[in-house]
């Protein structure tokens, strides 16, 4: 019974941690450079209260800095032209949080709803990995769109009968984290540690024998990466 | 605990009315056991039934994309095999089109069929490339390019290979039972490996052509290396230096990267984060660096960002180098910046730039790119002028940013105007090739959200 209630306990207390931690990791911030749809609503308040007369562009550029700057001063914050937390809620604008990719749709384009197929595999197959290697299995699947053996999108990748165990169970379902977010978009910018890779399994769970004679090219963490 | 104490079995004692007890106690339990018999047989159905209907569901989904690969197929070979006959520029190109269209639809069908590792790749392969070639056939015949011999060659073999993959679906399709679609996982030895298996069929040969798929478009050569081999030693020595000595605390070695750039891996402790480094074997180049951290706070401008990473760059002897676009993302700017050679852009030889958005120090670089393809290119001169490009723009955008540059195509590069203009709120960049003035690429800028052009 004791036993129990400290169980319990416990996990109020780890399901707090993770609401906070949730919550933190919400809690975008706006500043210079920024742009879409935090910059716009922050435009039109500082519009509204006449800190601000450019137009409501949704693009954080020298004359939005002004204006926040000068709403920061007058209402006893940190005149930094960041919006943070607080400034936001001086403001009374519920900054949503950061979300969504963006690229040059270059001769192999992708979108933010690649992005977050990416961070959900990542998530689903190599959570526990390594940030690198986090990294190298979104690298693979976007190997496998640009090689003629496999389908020539992320979904069809992805969704591929057989091809990724995190698919098949469900965890591809999970909320992927921050770090995921971020490998995802690393990816897609280019960093592939792998130099090519195609495949990757877990040499202590592979069941395939045929995996075995692909020619592998690096380890990380539990992974080895092959072609 | 003791005994049966506390149990929810009747405790047995003595007397008649203990007795009496006992009887209606057990009629109790009888009757609670029944329920929960009946309770359970109820839930075993429904599940069944379930699992019946979701098995059937799985079925009919893969039926489904069985027959539109056979489909697809089938329609392949016949379009090919009507191409092989006709004479007409605008109906073999009618034809191709929709070769392209048709094999495209026979991949994503096959992609979904439970095939195992070593047949799907090879059968995808085949759909992606005819799929593929007729596509780029078909753009080179609406530029009004004819086809070559080696083309109807390749066509015919590919034809052939089609026919024979073909047959051996027919036949599958009249042996394979129903129920045989909805095994989950897949054997060495299903009837679909053996149908798409294509070991009797002639192997078609490599094909060479101008499109992503082509067996022309390997890596080769990296360019920007030169032939100097270092050890693991030097390679490192070299890691510290590009990092900045004095921001490093530690470094240890991590797995080595084997294929066509074979590497040296390293951690590298530094005072804003560990950093992973691969340092080319040939040249020593550093070839990437992946921060483990992210999520710092966003204290710096993206105009300062940016001059720090040029900053780096220059003095880490990239030549000149100019920024062409950003993105945000987790407290860190990712820039993108590209050679410039007398004024000409050069986006082959990219290099990215990570910068922590708190403290503006480098902890993320990607010069694959700029190491494949950076040397001193004898570029010539351009056949059209810039007010001659102009022309060949459509008249819907409003151009804000004319240059000169080269891109990278498929295989290899061309020098080319680029043009930056908006048509509907939306921005475009479109390369005119600056020797034929033919329409080579349209990009746009989609979801801008945390990503805009430096230029």
């Amino acid at each position: 019974m004791r036993m129990i209630r400290r169980v319990t306990a416990l996990t109020c207390v780890l399901l707090l941690a993770a609401l906070l931690a949730g919550a933190a990791a919400q809690a975008a911030s706006v500043a210079w450079g920024s742009s879409g749809s935090n910059v716009t609503s922050i435009q039109k308040k500082l519009k509204q209260w006449g800190y601000y007369s450019g137009a409501v562009d949704g693009v954080y550029g020298q004359s939005t800095y002004n204006a926040v700057v000068a709403f920061q001063k007058k209402n006893g914050l940190k005149a930094d032209g960041v919006v943070g937390t607080a400034t936001a809620a001086a403001m009374g604008v519920t900054l949503s949080s950061t979300s969504s990719g963006s690229s040059v749709n270059a001769s192999v384009g992708y979108t933010s709803n690649e992005t977050e197929l990416l961070a959900r595999a990542i998530y689903g197959e190599a959570r526990g990995e390594p940030y690198i290697g986090k990294v190298a299995v979104a690298a693979v699947i976007l190997n496998r769109v640009r090689n003629a053996g496999f389908p020539n999108t992320v979904a069809g990748v992805v969704y591929q009968s057989g091809a990724f165990d995190a698919v098949a169970d469900g965890q591809f379902y999970l909320t992927p984290d921050s770090d995921a977010y971020r490998a995802a978009r690393d990816a897609l910018n280019g960093w592939d540690p792998t130099y090519g890779a195609l495949y990757y399994f877990n040499p202590q769970t592979a069941t395939n024998a045929w995996i075995w004679t692909r020619e592998v090219r690096l380890q990380i963490g539990k992974h080895w990466f092959a072609v | 605990m003791t005994g049966a104490k506390g149990g929810w079995l009747p405790v047995g004692g003595s007397g008649s009315s203990r007795q009496r007890d006992n009887a209606s106690g057990w009629k109790k339990v009888t009757a609670m056991l029944a329920a929960l018999l009946a309770v359970a047989v109820a839930l075993i159905i429904w599940q069944v039934v379930r699992a019946e209907r979701l098995k059937r569901q799985i079925e009919n989904a893969r039926q489904s994309a069985f027959y539109s690969l056979v489909d697809g197929l089938q329609s392949v070979e016949l379009n090919l095999s009507k191409f092989m006959v006709s004479a007409t520029p605008g109906e073999s190109a009618l034809l191709l089109s929709r070769i392209a269209m048709q094999a495209g639809e026979a991949q994503s069908s096959l992609a979904q069929l439970p095939l195992d590792g070593e047949t799907i790749p090879a059968s995808i392969k085949f759909v992606n490339q005819v799929s593929d070639y007729a596509r780029t056939l078909a753009a080179a015949a609406a530029a009004g390019k004819p086809y070559s011999d080696t083309d109807q060659e390749q066509l015919q073999a590919l034809l052939a290979h089609c026919a024979v993959i073909n047959n051996q679906l027919r036949e599958m399709m009249s042996t394979v039972p129903n129920d045989y679609w909805a095994k989950t996982g897949s054997q060495d030895q299903s009837p679909l490996v053996r149908a798409m298996d294509t070991q009797n069929a002639s192997e078609y040969p490599s094909l060479i052509y101008d499109g992503p798929f082509s067996d022309g478009r390997h890596t080769g050569e990296p360019k920007g290396l030169n032939a100097e081999q270092v050890d693991a030693d030097e390679a490192l020595r070299r890691a510290v230096s590009f990092i900045g000595v004095e921001r490093v605390q530690a470094t240890a070695r991590t797995a080595d990267t084997n294929g066509p750039v074979a590497t040296y891996g390293f951690v590298v402790d530094t005072f804003d984060g560990r950093l992973n480094v691969h340092v080319t074997r040939q040249g020593g180049q550093v070839l990437w660096i992946i921060p483990d951290q992210g999520q710092y706070e966003q204290k710096l401008m993206i105009p300062d960002c940016v001059e720090r990473a040029l900053e780096f760059l220059t003095s880490h002897g990239f030549g000149e180098m100019e920024s062409s676009y950003f993105q945000q993302y987790e407290g860190l700017a990712v820039i993108n910046f590209a050679a410039v050679d007398n004024g000409v852009l050069m986006y082959p030889d990219l290099v990215k730039v990570q910068i922590r958005m708190d403290t503006g120090a480098v902890v993320g670089l990607e010069s694959n790119n700029y190491l494949m393809n950076h040397t001193d290119r004898s570029l010539e001169t351009p056949q059209l002028n810039v007010e001659q490009a102009r022309e060949m723009v459509s008249d819907r955008l409003k151009i804000s940013n004319e240059r000169l540059c080269v891109i990278p195509i498929n295989i290899g590069e061309k020098l080319a105007w680029e043009f930056i203009g908006t048509w509907a709120d939306s921005e475009f960049l479109i390369y005119i090739d600056a020797m034929t003035g033919k329409e080579l690429q349209i990009l746009k800028i989609i979801d801008a959200e945390n990503g805009q052009l430096t230029i």
